[in-house]
């Protein structure tokens, strides 16, 4: 694990050097001076090989021989006969048997060295003896012959080194590769674990501004650059009101506008769709306030269907310090910028779909106003009034939008009444009331088979219902208690529910139903409604619906401020007086208290808009105003 | 390697693990000593006292949260304090914990770098100046 910091020569050959001496075989150490390769000894020795060593002959054989293993290496792989019966083997890094000829050698090397007893007998040792100034009687009698080497002692211990050397480069190889595995392997770590922590954001449900805010500041961190930052096109219409919005994290060197310049920029000069990029002269972009601050831009584009939507682009490497971007980095933004992509397409599907849906819910509940002039834009001021009141009474931000598709939604039962009763001047017979309090359960059953309307239909079936159970079309009374609450109605507040009227018998025919059991007698007259409302809303065990007690006062609210075929409309603060007089019998007190205290210029506002359209398409025949 | 780098022991039955925190660590400056389970990493930690323990949760022989209950236990190892790595998802009860000296538990895949960023923050009392930002 410590390669990085040592020489890599040193570190295979050190331990070898230690097996050698430990065996008694003497190492020198070869270096070059001053053009001339030399021995030295640096371990223990014995007196005959300090003798050499120090003998300028010998030491001039050495670097012959060096050159000549230089010109022809490896020629046997075995030792190098310095004189007769002294050997050399130098430890070389690559094995001899594999060391190329372009390799070049080590200006510095170990090297074992060998005597053997036939040099006692050679003409160098005496000649060694004469240059060193030593008796040769003297010298032969002080050399222990045991301690000496044979040649074949030396070709065993050269073949010995070298599967030694063969072994620690192996080992070596293998520790640069575990190295060069562990960075990439943590590498690997950092992108996986960030496109977990993204995972796991887009699954919570948030604002796709947030989650991409939050993937750059992530991303950021991961790579370690000074700055990051995210621009999405400004042309393309399926982004809705993310088009052409920047996202930045880090220390910004640049002002939000140079940034949105730069990324613009950036998306126009002709980027691979699918490759990130590393741009290294950031001056031929022409980016002036850019290359001032950095030397390298990473740019990564974003795309669905090879169709650009957006760039990541980010500057100056902090950690390490100086660093230039890599293509772990590249490599790294890459994979962000794919789920990024992926992402950003799938919030513009559901933008497409959410806008498909809202629009046919519109296209709908238009057609139904449409039947008749006077109720021209109810469905969507009810749906209007129902969310603001939603929101006032603290309800979360997603049933909020829900109580809006149901406002907008509330009457569609109405499809089901012939035009002739809807917009008929005058008082209606009791056979046309009753065809118009159908209007809710119709409604209910148009929407029962459309999964995404489940909850919707409590609301557009109750809506009509009025808080003292004289309502339409089951004469619920009071607030639904749902499963949870359930369990705090005592039996007291059940027969409290229950109205007077239900007689003896109607109570043992239906007691077996736990639901049926809480609801009026103007079950009687819809028995088939019964059991569309207990399959629609398992949980409800009597009492209005939120959804039903919220519409309830918007409608009865825009209907008392329009006009309608027998009465003109009143004014706001009559309307507000009607509501606060009839809450606790019509409507839901609370809700009621919240409703009046509204701003409701938004309403009037979007009325006016309507009259205006109203009059336009058809003379004006619904002005309520003027009327 | 000099005495004064910190010493940080890990410990994890996962050798790759052990290979990616330490080359994270020890390119940052620390000196770094791995056990492959609880007990190894235990003797480890009484010979060596280091300034701080990486450990695994699950391993053969013994459990990185009994490694540390018998770390607490045991004087002179009483008071080094441990990061561990748990999978996701999976917790341990803060009267478990309560019996050790893990300050935080990190979950797997976990990024390096925030176990890096933690061992500084833990072990030198500083928070890089680039994570800060």
């Amino acid at each position: 694990m410590t390669l990085m910091a040592l020489n890599l020569e040193s570190m295979s050959m050190d331990p070898i050097r230690r097996r050698i001496e430990s065996l008694g075989i003497t190492s020198v150490i070869l270096a070059a001076d001053s053009g001339k390769m030399r021995a030295r000894i640096e371990g223990s020795a014995r007196w005959i090989e300090h003798l050499l060593i120090d003998c300028a002959a010998f030491q001039a054989t050495i670097h012959q021989a060096w050159q000549e293993i230089r010109t022809s290496p490896g020629a046997d792989g075995g030792p190098v006969t310095l004189w007769p019966g002294v050997w050399l083997t130098p430890l070389l890094a690559a094995p001899h048997p594999r060391r190329r000829q372009t390799d070049p050698l080590p200006d510095h090397c170990v090297a074992a060295l060998f005597v053997g007893t036939e040099f006692l007998h050679s003409e160098q040792f005496r000649l060694l003896c004469d240059m060193q100034r030593v008796d040769y009687q003297a010298a032969l009698k002080r050399i222990d012959v045991a301690q000496l080497a044979t040649r074949r002692e030396a070709d065993r211990v050269s073949t010995l080194i070298e599967w030694m050397q063969s072994d620690a480069a192996d080992a070596e190889r293998r520790g640069k590769e575990v190295y060069g595995l562990s960075s990439e392997l943590g590498e690997t770590y950092e992108e996986l674990s960030l496109l977990y922590k993204l995972a796991m954001n887009m699954t919570v449900d948030q604002p796709p501004r947030h989650f991409i805010a939050d993937a750059c500041h992530e991303l950021q961190q991961v790579v370690g650059m000074r700055w990051l930052a995210i621009q999405l096109v400004a042309d393309d219409p399926r982004l809705n009101d993310l088009q052409g919005e920047v996202f930045a994290a880090g220390d910004l060197v640049l002002t939000h506008d140079q940034i949105r310049g730069v990324g613009l920029h950036l998306m126009n000069i002709g980027l691979d769709p699918n490759l990130p990029k590393v741009i290294d002269d950031i001056h031929s972009l022409g980016l002036p306030e850019l290359s001032r601050q950095s030397s390298d831009l990473l740019v990564v584009p974003l795309a669905t269907d090879n169709r650009l939507i957006g760039v990541l682009f980010g500057g100056q490497k902090l950690d390490p310090p100086g660093a230039n971007l890599t293509t772990v980095d590249s490599k790294l933004c890459g994979a962000l910028a794919n789920s990024l992509s992926i992402f950003i397409e799938n919030f513009m599907l559901y933008e497409d779909m959410q806008a498909m849906f809202m629009g046919t819910l519109h296209a709908l509940t238009s057609a139904i106003d449409a039947k008749d002039s006077y109720t021209f834009g109810h469905s969507e001021r009810v749906a209007l009034m129902s969310r603001m009141l939603a929101e006032a009474a603290g309800l979360d931000g997603q049933v909020v939008e829900r109580v809006y598709v149901a406002g907008l939604i509330h009457d569609v039962g109405k499809i089901g009444v012939p035009e002739a009763v809807l917009c008929k001047p005058g008082k209606l017979t009791a056979g046309e009331f009753e065809q118009i309090r159908m209007h809710p359960e119709i409604g209910a059953r148009i929407l029962r088979d459309i999964r995404q309307m489940k909850d919707i239909i409590p609301g557009v079936l109750s809506h009509h219902e009025r808080w003292d159970g004289h309502g339409y079309p089951f004469g619920l009374a009071g607030a639904e208690v749902t499963e949870l609450q359930s369990d705090e109605v005592t039996k007291e507040e059940v027969t409290e529910l229950q109205s007077d009227e239900v007689t003896k018998e109607e109570v043992t025919e239906l007691q077996s139903d736990e639901v049926t059991k809480l609801i009026t007698p103007s079950l009687r007259h819809s028995v088939t409604s019964s059991s569309l409302l207990h399959s629609v809303t398992p949980s409800l065990l009597g009492g209005i619906p939120l959804f039903g007690r919220l519409i309830a006062l918007a409608d009865s609210f825009d209907a008392m401020s329009s006009t309608r075929t027998y009465r003109s409309r009143l004014e706001h603060g009559q309307v507000i007086n009607e509501i606060r007089r009839c809450a606790g019998t019509q409507f839901d007190p609370d809700l009621a208290s919240v409703f009046v205290e509204l701003d409701f210029e938004p309403y009037r506002q979007m009325h006016r808009r309507h009259e205006i359209a109203a009059q336009q398409s058809d003379g004006g025949r619904s002005d309520g105003v003027t009327k | 390697m000099s005495s004064s780098k910190p010493l940080i022991v890990i410990v994890d039955d996962e050798t790759h693990i052990l290979h990616v925190v330490s080359l994270k660590l020890r390119n940052a400056g620390f000196e770094v000593i791995t056990a492959q389970n609880g007990e190894e990493g235990f003797d480890a930690i009484a010979q060596h006292r280091p300034d701080l323990v990486i450990t695994d949760y699950q391993m053969p022989v013994m459990s990185g949260l009994e490694m540390c209950t018998r770390l607490k236990a045991e004087p002179v190892t009483a008071n080094i304090r441990a990061i561990m790595l748990t999978a996701r998802g999976f917790s341990i009860s803060a009267e478990a914990l309560e019996q050790t000296n893990i300050q935080a538990v990190l979950s797997k895949p976990f990024s390096p770098r925030e176990v890096l960023t933690k061992v500084q923050e833990m072990v030198l009392g500083t928070v890089d100046k680039t994570e800060a930002i």
